[in-house]
């Protein structure tokens, strides 16, 4: 119902904005006026690709005016000594700015935060003095002029319809950017910035995310830049400069990042005001900058994420109710049910070591987890569990041994890789997507599901819309399994602890596991809500979800599993059926403690 | 038997985006009190701790200090006024030393005090002089919660309020815990705990309240409240027959 309200108030937005496009023309009074308003809707499309580097992938470019010239200057030369017409130019500008687009985001493999937006900063510089350098393909300083008009079919565009062209392509723009942002794709990219393990433990590789949307933006840019040089029908290279690189991640700030209007609202503003502060003659500068400081140091989430976050303010506030669970959903037992395995080892785990400097973590450690079973790692803080789980699910990367998954040896593959097979995972600490809603953190764990790719998510084909309203309904029904169904657009970090781990467990199951490893899920609940997930973890079973457990709450240990593995500094001091286990003296001694067992 | 409370929380209200974690909730605790909040999640314990704790503003209701209302100012002059919160999931600073944890606990005390204040927190958790310059992200669960509660000891609090002591713990550690714990509050440390495990916190504690959907819905003494139909069967996981 709230989607369809949502999806209403785009299409008004669009239609709002196309009407006022259209009439724009006939108010203005002059041909300056409607430069303009060019210029403004030209650099909108460079803010809008922005925005999906900065508001969804949370990465800062400061490079935006290198990717620009690279576009205005591709079109250029190809429209002034190769005689190419506009689209064919055009298109050429994008693929190129799209290629150094990829190229921008390969630093994110390793650098992230104020260290890319230095290198961000390093290309901006580095385009600008080829521009200058290259002087017999760029024209040097003085750059390149006379490029045509655009004309098509012979006929040479007047300034209205040029207006209207880069309208369209402004609207164009406009709907990627809000397609792009309300999908699967928008999502891993918001999923990645938030919690990077937790995107790879459902499959996705962040880095995939990140060099989308870089290049989605790179593209954006190129189209924006041929758009540029047609209108001045010159180029040089102080109109791509450093402060210009500043002045569109300043759009994307001040109008609200992450928004959907806010990229226009802020190329708006830092188009229009300096034309109106010229008035103030040499104190033009200080103005707009004294302007800049305020807004944004009132508004830190820019102009509508502030208005966004007071409309949210007076919302009404009410008392949430959390539902039992695990409750009974058809669609999530055909969604998560698993084939009876004909092996029976699910994974093996050979010699395991794994050092950090002189700690040994885990030591030369050799176990197989039944197909099928509840599996419990238990032993006392610091013995190495979690360093255990962590090497399954392929966070850490063993020093020495193998794993052995299914008949496939795994050892070494990355926790995204492993996702995709079948291996999932909840975190000691919760891992959540926290600025999301909770719906939104099921819905990331679907990611590799999909099947509809990136055009027809950008064209809203009906199998994309079909697909998303499938997982829509299957993600709602997931959280009516794990009773937090009355959470469901409330963000994530609003939870109570305990309920994160349970949205933590529905998004986990979002990607049909095989196998589930669960680090400490009984941590900070109450006797009732043990029993609960005592339930839960016996209902994956009996679907036939192999069960790798860290826990320390004993009596549950004891009541569940079929396998208890001990491990005391590293090393595996016992592992059998729980009964054995827990009579075992050395056992007692290194984990329950002189009073023993009763007193769990 | 006791005059003036310590700590009184008068219908506080706390609102996170549309949610409302609790709704006029009031307690009292007197000095040299040992009191537990105990409750399932989502109930708003955590939520009550951090509102008097100052991490996060009330929308609505008092908190009053030895008679002084305090709510609403910030967490660092709550320390400085002796409101002390070990926070859940511990929270030590794991890239410096245990020791330089530990001071850091006293940053707003005498350098003195401080050092001698450190000496019995040394005699009290002997694990922590063994790995005194080791990085305290490098200790195992156990020892950061014992540091996180050493830490707060440190700031020399009218009261220490700690949030979930079990988390994550091995029995081992809590078997040690919660009597030092108890030898604190001897000692005439009042203490504010919420705890998950019903059991071990109406053992060691005095009087306890119970929170159910953001307001308090029983409190009484510990041991009453641990023969409590309501609270067996919710919380203490025992059939009442």
């Amino acid at each position: 119902m709230s989607d369809r309200i949502i999806k209403n108030y785009f299409l008004w937005l669009l239609l709002g904005l196309s009407i006022a496009i259209i009439f724009l023309p006939f108010i203005l009074s002059n041909d300056y006026q409607l430069r303009v308003w060019m210029l403004l809707l030209i650099y909108a499309v460079v803010a809008l690709g922005l925005n999906l580097v900065v508001g969804l992938a949370g990465l800062v470019s400061l490079g935006q005016a290198g990717l620009l010239a690279i576009g205005a200057y591709t079109a250029s030369i190809l429209a002034t000594k190769f005689g190419f017409e506009f689209i064919p130019a055009a298109l050429a500008a994008m693929c190129l700015t799209g290629f150094f687009g990829v190229i921008l985001a390969y630093p994110t493999l390793r650098v992230r935060g104020v260290y890319l937006a230095v290198i961000t900063i390093a290309f901006g510089i580095v385009v600008e003095n080829i521009a200058i350098e290259w002087s017999s393909v760029t024209g040097g300083t003085t750059g390149i002029s006379n490029i045509p008009k655009i004309a098509f079919f012979g006929h040479a565009l007047n300034d209205v319809r040029f207006y209207y062209l880069i309208s369209f392509i402004f609207l164009i723009s406009f709907i990627i950017h809000y397609n792009i942002r309300k999908s699967r794709f928008g999502r891993s990219m918001r999923a990645a910035t938030q919690s990077e393990i937790a995107v790879r433990s459902v499959g996705i590789n962040p880095i995939s995310a990140r060099t989308l949307a870089f290049t989605l933006a790179a593209v954006l840019t190129g189209i924006a830049g041929a758009l540029y040089a047609y209108l001045n029908s010159y180029v040089n290279p102080d109109t791509f400069r450093f402060l210009d690189s500043l002045r569109y991640l300043l759009m994307v700030i001040l109008g609200g990042s992450g928004t959907v209007l806010g990229p226009l609202l802020g190329a708006a503003i830092l188009t229009y005001i300096p034309e109106f502060f010229q008035k103030f003659g040499v104190w033009q500068h200080f103005a707009y900058g004294a302007l800049l400081v305020i807004v944004i140091f009132i508004m830190p989430l820019g102009i509508v994420g502030t208005i966004i976050f007071w409309y949210g303010k007076f919302q009404p506030k009410r008392l949430y109710k959390s539902n039992q669970w695990p409750a009974l959903e058809p669609l999530v037992d055909t969604l998560i049910k698993q084939p009876i395995e004909k092996s029976q080892t699910c994974l093996c785990v050979n010699n395991l070591t794994v050092r950090f400097g002189g700690l040994v973590a885990n030591n030369n450690i050799s176990e197989n987890i039944q197909t099928g079973s509840i599996h419990a790692i238990i032993g006392p803080n610091g013995a190495g569990k979690s360093t255990f789980l962590n090497c399954i699910s392929g966070l850490y990367k063993a020093t020495d041994g193998t794993i052995i998954f299914g008949n496939k040896n795994i050892s070494g593959l990355p926790m995204h890789t492993l996702a995709k097979m079948g291996i999932a995972r909840t975190f000691q600490n919760t891992e959540l997507f926290g600025q999301m809603t909770v719906l939104e953190n099921v819905l990331v764990g679907f990611h590799t599901k999909y099947k509809s790719g990136l055009l027809a998510t950008i064209a809203r084909w009906p199998t994309f819309t079909k697909e998303e309203n499938h997982f829509h309904v299957l993600a709602n029904s997931l959280l009516r399994y794990v009773g937090l169904d009355d959470y469901a657009h409330e963000e994530a970090r609003n939870l109570p602890f305990g309920h994160q781990r349970r949205l933590e467990i529905a998004r986990a199951l979002a990607i049909s596991p095989k196998v589930l490893l669960l680090d400490e899920p009984a941590a900070g609940l109450t006797h009732t809500e043990i029993e609960d997930l005592k339930r839960l973890i016996n209902s994956l079973s009996e679907k036939n979800i192999t069960i790798v457990l860290v826990e320390h709450h004993v009596e549950m240990i004891m009541a569940l599993s079929n396998t208890v593995t001990v491990l005391d500094y590293g090393i595996v001091i016992a592992s059998g059926a729980p009964d054995e286990v827990q009579e075992n003296p050395m056992v007692i001694e290194a984990y329950f403690g002189s009073k023993g067992v009763t007193n769990a | 038997m006791h005059n003036a409370p310590l700590l009184e929380v008068n219908d506080l209200s706390v609102v996170y985006g549309r949610v409302e974690a609790t709704r006029d909730v009031s307690l009292k605790i007197y000095p040299g009190e040992f009191v537990a909040i105990i409750g399932s999640n989502g109930a708003g314990k955590s939520s009550t701790l951090k509102a008097i704790a100052g991490i996060i503003r009330p929308s609505k209701g008092s908190i009053l200090l030895e008679g002084m209302p305090i709510q609403g100012l910030p967490s660092y002059v709550m320390v400085k006024k002796g409101i002390v919160l070990v926070p859940e999931g511990r929270y030590v600073f794991a890239d410096q030393s245990v020791e330089d944890n530990l001071k850091l606990g006293g940053y707003l005390r005498d350098r003195r005090d401080v050092n001698n204040g450190i000496a019995e927190i040394y005699d009290l958790f002997p694990r922590l002089k063994e790995r005194k310059d080791q990085l305290a992200g490098s200790l195992s669960g156990g020892e950061q919660q014992m540091l996180a509660i050493a830490r707060g000891i440190l700031a020399k609090p009218k009261i220490l309020m700690i949030d979930e002591v079990s988390l994550g713990l091995a029995p081992k550690i809590l078997q040690f815990l919660f009597p030092v714990l108890t030898h604190l509050n001897k000692a005439g440390l009042s203490i504010l705990l919420v705890e998950q495990l019903a059991t071990e916190a109406l053992a060691v504690t005095s009087r306890a309240y119970v929170m159910e959907g953001g307001q308090v819905t029983i409190s009484g003494n510990s041991t009453d409240l641990t023969h409590d139909r309501r609270v067996m069967e919710a919380y203490l996981g025992k059939k009442c027959n």
